[in-house]
């Protein structure tokens, strides 16, 4: 791809970022072709080094607040001039859309909360067997010293597995709730990324 | 290597780039990139960090009829460098305890 194939590309796909961080990506990127090129590297090379377009601006939004996002969206609309008709119908319309737009909003807070809840609840359950083997064992050491040899072993032992299961869970547990972490991060990026770079292509 | 630990190392990686003159971009990734593995599209969210907290400053500079942005170090950006050596200092006290009692 040429440098200004690049630019315009990585333009596109960032419409709908705020108009300043568009323009300190696009100076960024350019100067890291110039130099390359400057220090002997083909144009194409140069680009082909930057890496994929998508990485690119994944990245750009990543860094850049929802609100800036949906603000700069705004403008654009005003700037353009939405036209009369339109904002009667968005008023008209706003007995059917409000209520969905909430919905959708209900819908999303719901899932968050029943991933987390599902979460907190195992972390809980790993928890409660944690001290069942705790009281188990004790339990067990108290039989033994009453002299109830059989009970006092199975206690001990169940209490034991009980808390043998628990480094097992534990390390399970990490693992779950980094992926429901890093779950929500990438939903939370993809949320972002429907309000950028569509506005050229409609 | 840990994310979170990568990210902390290369801010100071990119600081130490510019500590003794001031540097561009291009330049930045040439010094790191032998040391840690850093991408021209790794290195951008960096400087921004960086500059938003005050660890560097930005000035643009004519370069063959064309703007470069050259990135110098605040004293702040000097005193993250000197935390990492210091930091350092304890992790290593910390290695030697794991190596240590790894061969028990």
């Amino acid at each position: 791809m040429s440098r200004d194939a690049f630019i315009g590309e990585l333009r596109h796909r960032m419409a709908g970022l705020p108009q300043q961080t568009v323009e300190r990506t696009v100076e960024y990127y350019s100067e890291l072709i110039a130099d390359s090129v400057e220090d002997g590297l083909s144009e194409e090379e140069a680009v082909s080094r930057l890496g994929s377009l998508e990485e690119i601006v994944a990245n750009v939004v990543k860094d850049t607040p929802l609100t800036r996002i949906v603000q700069t969206r705004v403008r654009e609309g005003k700037r353009k001039g939405i036209s009369g008709w339109v904002i009667l119908l968005l008023v008209l319309g706003a007995p059917v859309w409000l209520p969905l737009l909430i919905a959708a909003l209900a819908v999303f807070l719901a899932l968050f909360v029943a991933l987390w809840a599902v979460v907190i609840a195992l972390w809980a359950a790993v928890a409660a067997v944690i001290l069942t083997g705790f009281v188990a064992m004790v339990a067990g050491v108290a039989e033994l010293c009453r002299l109830h040899l059989a009970r006092g072993l199975v206690l001990l032992g169940g209490g034991l597995m009980c808390l043998g299961l628990c480094a097992l869970a534990f390390l399970l547990m990490k693992l779950i709730t980094a992926g429901a972490a890093k779950l929500c991060k990438w939903i939370w990026t993809g949320i972002k990324s429907l309000f950028v770079g569509k506005s050229n292509k409609e | 290597m840990d994310v979170q630990m990568k990210r902390g190392l290369l801010d100071v990686c990119v600081l130490a780039a510019i500590q003794s003159e001031d540097s561009y971009g291009y330049r930045i990734i040439k010094d790191v990139k032998p040391y840690v593995d850093i991408s021209e599209s790794t290195l951008y969210p960096i400087l921004r960090r960086l500059e938003e907290g005050r660890l560097l400053t930005v000035r643009s500079v004519e370069h063959n009829g064309r703007l470069r942005k050259y990135y110098h170090i605040t004293d702040a950006g000097l005193a993250r460098i000197g935390d990492f050596k210091r930091d350092w200092g304890e992790m290593e006290k910390i290695y030697r305890f794991i190596t240590k009692e790894g061969k028990q």
